[in-house]
């Protein structure tokens, strides 16, 4: 056996764990080779040197660290169990989905505030268009049960058109929109309406028990979208030389409604008066005015002069012919003589014309609003006219 | 009743700390208290010697117990409990070995300066209950070289000849505790052994 393999054995023959022929193997080798004796003892002394090394011991306070240990470990143990008590539980991938689309649905319809449809004004500009949901026919036949009516004989309430439940009202006006939403990006074409202030037609409101709460934003609350859609239009204080227009049309051709209703609507609305309107400045003679060819006739006629309310009311029926619109019948109170309602019929297209017409009188607010620009059937307009003080 | 747990009964009968054991399970945990102190310092040495630093094992050597403490009445007795108890602490140690290897890698344990920590606390002193002082001074050399030579061992070298030649272990005993094969635990003894021999040539002579 060489000194290698030898060497090898020292470790094993130092610890008594050979067996008894190698034991003899080595034991005589080492006899013999110097080198391998040399070897067998600095191992030996590394073994020795090892087991006498000195004992560390644990301080004296070892056991009682060792209890706060354990102590604090117990609860530290206790918190991570309670903890991970939800990820012990499985769950299954479907029960979490479905879990996951309820709360997510909670949210979108009950949390998140109702989504405002993009062609619609942005909040710091009134409403002015109203999108009514009734078809053509229920439009025809609401128009049949209309009929000229006056505020004595027949209160709104029961007038068949039933008062709106919530109107809109701000106190900014902000110019009619020119087509659809070309009107965010730059300034209407024509002039604004002269600012009016709103609670005269709150109190116009009131009068004919139209709720008209007010909303951050300027839109409504809700709306009733089955009847015709509400105006109220507070005429401002004009000049008699904006008082009719250069463009005057015929003022029958405005009438489409039954004969009788013409000519009894004609008889009480198309009373000229001799006098001006005592302090109003815009009172003015029929001549210096012409509203129409076959008034001018009329008016030649009977030498009579207009009224300041009548050249208004005129003036807001050449609003209503020029975007296209039809009278439908109009209202006028006995007592002061005023006009007081006008039912108009006019195509949804129209109708934005018509709010920029008006407009250019006074201010307007509607009741829905919305847009009905794409609504092409004839679409019905209440106007409630309020002349200025 | 099978042979095994005949052998098992007679494991926990033939050991020394079964009714310490069985009076745990029962509920008396002075028990435990009184197993900690029989091996608190063996299994400290251990520590020290496997990790060379004196906080290092103290902590090691602490939580050893927890994991005794925890984990006792799962002791079954196919082993005897001081087999067990190295075991634990064995694997401990590599654990601890193995994540702060870096750490202490160069790291030498102070015999004579204490290291002043920065809460204010120091490192404990090694008590040296020997003569003079140049006695002393060279005996601490002489264990922090040795201690070095031990630290430069690969963990599963070094634990097998701390567990030989310091803790004094029967090759049996370590074949139980390491888990390896007879012939494993004698190679690892043997290149362990010379390795020392090569880093502590000079120092130690025979």
């Amino acid at each position: 056996m060489n000194c290698s393999r030898i060497n090898e054995l020292l470790s094993e023959y130092i610890d008594g764990q050979l067996d008894k022929e190698q034991e003899a193997l080595v034991k005589d080798h080492l006899l013999l080779c110097g080198d391998c004796r040399d070897e067998f003892e600095s191992i030996k002394a590394i073994v020795r040197e090892m087991g006498s090394l000195d004992t560390i011991k644990a301080p004296d306070d070892f056991l009682v660290s060792l209890h706060g240990r354990i102590k604090s470990d117990s609860w530290f143990q206790r918190i991570k169990d309670f903890l991970y008590i939800p990820a012990r539980i499985r769950i299954p991938v479907e029960l979490a989905t479905l879990a996951t689309a309820v709360v997510v649905g909670f949210f979108i319809f009950h949390i998140v505030p109702p989504m405002i449809p993009s062609n619609k004004a942005p909040s710091n500009m009134t409403p002015l268009n109203t999108v009514p949901s009734k078809s053509p026919d229920d439009l025809k036949d609401k128009k049949t049960e209309l009929e000229i009516r006056s505020s004595e004989k027949v209160p709104v309430s029961g007038s068949g058109i039933k008062p709106p439940e919530q109107v809109v009202v701000t106190d900014k006006i902000m110019p009619p929109p020119q087509k659809k939403q070309e009107h965010y990006d730059r300034e209407p074409l024509s002039s604004p309406p002269s600012v009016l202030p709103a609670t005269q037609i709150l109190k116009a409101a009131e009068a004919e028990h139209i709720s008209m709460p007010v909303k951050a934003g300027g839109f409504p609350v809700s709306a009733n979208i089955n009847e015709p859609l509400q105006m109220v239009l507070l005429l401002k204080p004009v000049f008699k030389k904006e008082l009719v227009s250069e463009e005057s049309k015929d003022i029958k051709g405005l009438y489409q409604g039954k004969p009788e209703e013409k000519e009894a609507d004609k008889a009480a609305s198309v009373r000229f008066k001799t006098q001006a309107m005592p302090g109003v400045v815009g009172s003015m003679s029929r001549a210096e005015t012409p509203v129409g060819e076959k008034l001018k006739k009329s008016l030649d006629e009977e030498k009579k002069t207009f009224s300041y309310q009548e050249g208004l009311l005129f003036n807001i029926m050449e609003h209503i012919k020029s975007a296209g619109g039809s009278i439908l019948k109009t209202d006028i109170n006995n007592e002061t003589g005023q006009p007081e309602y006008l039912l108009i019929e006019i195509s949804g297209q129209d109708y934005q014309k018509l709010v920029e017409k008006l407009g250019e009188s006074g201010k307007i607010q509607t009741k829905p609003a919305g847009d009905v620009s794409q609504f092409k059937e004839p679409i019905h307009v209440r106007i409630k006219i309020i002349l200025p003080n | 009743m099978s042979s095994a747990e005949d052998q098992n009964r007679a494991h926990i009968e033939e050991d020394p700390d079964a009714d310490l054991i069985s009076a745990f399970n029962s509920g008396n945990t002075h028990a435990f208290d009184q197993l900690v102190l029989r091996y608190k310092d063996r299994i400290f040495n251990l520590c020290y010697r496997s990790l060379g630093d004196y906080q290092e094992a103290y902590d090691t050597a602490q939580e050893i117990f927890i994991k005794v403490y925890k984990n006792l009445q799962s002791f079954r007795g196919e082993a005897s409990f001081l087999t067990w108890l190295y075991t634990i602490a064995g694997n401990t140690c590599k654990n601890r070995l193995k994540s702060l290897e870096y750490r202490y890698r160069n790291k030498k344990v102070s015999l004579h300066n204490p290291y002043n920590h920065e809460d204010g606390s120091k490192d404990r002193e090694i008590e040296d209950e020997s003569g003079s002082p140049l006695v002393v001074l060279e005996k601490k050399e002489m264990m922090k070289i040795i201690q070095g030579a031990i630290d430069s061992l690969p963990a599963e070298q070094k634990l097998v000849v701390i567990l030989r030649d310091i803790e004094g272990l029967s090759y049996e005993e370590i074949i139980n505790i390491t888990g390896h094969r007879s012939g494993t635990v004698k190679s690892k003894l043997a290149r362990a052994r010379l390795v020392l021999r090569e880093k502590l040539r000079g120092i130690i002579k025979g």
